[in-house]
């Protein structure tokens, strides 16, 4: 049984990403699985990305996101700015990328923001 | 199994306005009803079905086969149309018409016509289908019935309307209460009956809540629900109706001493307490049950929860709040706020009451402690406040506001022709007055209609639970 809102499954499906709804530890989210990453500007070209969504989404924003397998950057062999803290799920170390929400809009934001986050972050890493 | 049926307020008047005609004849209409399980009524300890109106549905021109001043049948064409989109939605079809000479009761050709679609319905959805029936009786009473079966129809314990006004339609009021007498020569035996046969949920137990279940005991309310998920303290004394020092020590639920607090007032209340959380599952049943609710918690997942439930549900949901900035902080504000939850209202969140980002660190700290502690150490979420103030007589002031929105809502007193959506009072300067929002036009909640009346769904309440 599906437990994302069903604007954001609509949104996913409609947008044609490999997605699974995964719980662990209490913990709801959705890893997208094998995600593009920007070219040439990390080891791998894709990765999975865990975006984890609060009891109470979409009313309640969700805030970081993962990634597996850790992305460092190709220009300096390290993890980006605010990207080298391990997250535990589904028994996997995650790599913790520190972006925060300071503006959530119900009604107004959903997944695709979320989604539009971790675009931005994965293009402004540094 | 028990039947009761909730429409939306705008819905009783489209109805109205469809069926209403100046030749008396019959007319009729359809509705799409969603569903509310109560798998269990913590009253009743029986299952109920509460069908809660999402969408009033006209029967397109020339659908109406014959009608006559006595008697309507219908063509089969819109009505399997209906069933269809039923079915799609996860709603629940019903028909609606009139009896205009005011005829309070379903006639045996409405049986007969109503067996026919109940077979046509079964034959399209399955056999589980159920179809309601609604009937319109003098242009100002409801009656209402579902067929589960194509044998006979169980007939609905209630009809509702939510909207500006709390309306009932049936279920006659029992035998008056001597312990209300008093009551009775203001508002009659009539609404004490109402009371009586009410279901009242209190979500939070402290300050304002326990004044709130209180003064809900002692109007009459037959059937409390209390959620609270924490135990008395010695800095709660100062303020919680019923606790003593005792209470504190022995580190009581707060639900618990409430209990044994009414139960002692020996007025006949039946209380049902949920010690936890309540979006926990085991509390559904019990909060779905439920006619009203008191918001009493400041906890703002808490209280976004609510608002859902009180458009899915239709069940109306009485929101306090007890600001008390002091004088340090600048102008002193003391405000008792008491807002309406339900549909046609703004909500809560384009009221600007609750923070999404508060609330979302709320849920974490539920879900995930040890996240949230790590997370508040490398300071991305804010930790716990300092302590507020708070002061028994705000407090209990603050639900006496509350409550007599109840009763605003049931009587209107005030003669204002139904419920202030907000209602804020200053304490410190004796001011009170109605306060209006702006409602964000992308509101899910409260400013689109696709949530209202749409009851039980998957995910449950369209959100993460």
């Amino acid at each position: 049984m599906s437990f994302l809102p069903t604007a954001d499954r609509r949104y996913l499906e409609e947008r044609g990403l490999a997605f699974r709804e995964v719980e662990d530890g209490g913990r709801k989210g959705v890893i997208l699985s094998g995600f593009a990453l920007p070219a040439a500007k990390f080891q791998v070209v894709a990765a999975d990305i865990l975006i984890l969504l609060p009891r109470g989404y979409p009313d309640a924003p969700p805030d970081m996101f993962y990634a597996l397998p850790w992305l460092s950057l190709v220009q300096s062999s390290r993890y980006p700015n605010c990207a080298d803290q391990p997250q535990q799920f589904e028994s996997q170390k995650w790599q913790r990328w520190s972006r925060h929400n300071n503006n959530w809009r119900p009604g107004v934001d959903g997944i695709w923001t979320m989604l539009k986050r971790v675009e931005q972050a994965l293009q402004e890493a540094a | 199994m028990h039947l009761d049926v909730t429409l939306q307020a705008r819905h009783a008047e489209a109805l109205r306005d469809l069926l209403q005609r100046p030749d008396g004849i019959e007319a009729s209409a359809y509705v799409l009803f969603g569903r509310n399980v109560v798998g269990m009524d913590p009253w009743s300890r029986r299952r109920r079905l509460r069908l809660v109106s999402h969408e009033v549905v006209p029967v397109p021109a020339g659908d109406e086969i014959s009608a006559s001043a006595r008697h309507i049948t219908w063509s089969t064409a819109s009505f399997v149309s209906l069933c269809r989109q039923a079915a799609e939605r996860g709603l629940l079809p019903a028909i609606v018409h009139s009896h205009p000479a005011g005829m309070r009761a379903f006639s045996r050709q409405d049986d007969t016509n109503e067996r026919d679609l109940y077979r046509l319905l079964r034959n399209r959805n399955g056999a589980d289908a159920i179809m309601a029936s609604v009937l319109l009786a003098g242009g100002d009473h409801f009656l209402a019935r579902a067929w589960f079966d194509d044998k006979e129809p169980v007939a609905a314990d209630i009809v509702r309307s939510v909207g500006s006004r709390l309306l009932y339609f049936g279920g006659e009021p029992g035998d008056s209460n001597p312990a209300l007498v008093r009551q009775a020569l203001l508002f009659g035996d009539a609404v004490n009956g109402r009371l009586a046969a009410m279901r009242v949920g209190v979500v939070g137990c402290g300050g304002t809540g326990s004044a709130t279940a209180m003064l809900l005991a002692r109007l009459g309310i037959g059937q409390l629900a209390l959620f609270d998920d924490d135990i008395v303290e010695t800095s709660n004394l100062n303020r919680l109706h019923g606790a003593r020092r005792a209470d504190a020590d022995a580190m009581r639920p707060k639900v618990e001493v409430l209990a044994r607090e009414i139960t002692e007032l020996g007025l006949g209340v039946r209380v049902h307490t949920h010690r936890g959380w309540i979006e926990d599952e085991a509390a559904r049943d019990a909060l779905k049950a439920c006619d009203v609710i008191f918001g009493c918690t400041d906890d703002h997942a808490g209280r976004m929860f609510l608002n859902r439930l009180s458009h899915f549900y239709l069940i109306p949901v009485i929101d306090m709040g007890l600001a008390i900035e002091p004088a340090s902080a600048g102008m002193r504000d003391m405000s008792a706020r008491v807002t309406v939850l339900t549909p046609g209202a703004p909500c809560i969140s384009c009221r600007g009451i609750v923070d999404p980002k508060v609330a979302g660190e709320e849920a974490l700290r539920r879900e995930a402690p040890e996240d949230y502690e790590r997370q508040k150490r490398e300071a991305y979420v804010r930790g716990g406040q300092n302590p507020a103030p708070a002061v028994v007589t705000f407090t209990t002031e603050t639900a006496a506001l509350a409550v007599n929105e109840l009763l605003q809502g049931l009587t209107d007193y005030r003669a204002e022709g139904g419920w202030a959506w907000e209602r804020v009072r200053r304490l410190d300067r004796g001011i009170e007055r109605k306060r209006g929002a702006i409602q964000s036009p992308h509101c899910p909640i409260c400013a689109r209609e696709d949530y209202w009346g749409r009851g039980d769904m998957d995910p449950f309440m369209d959100r993460i639970s």
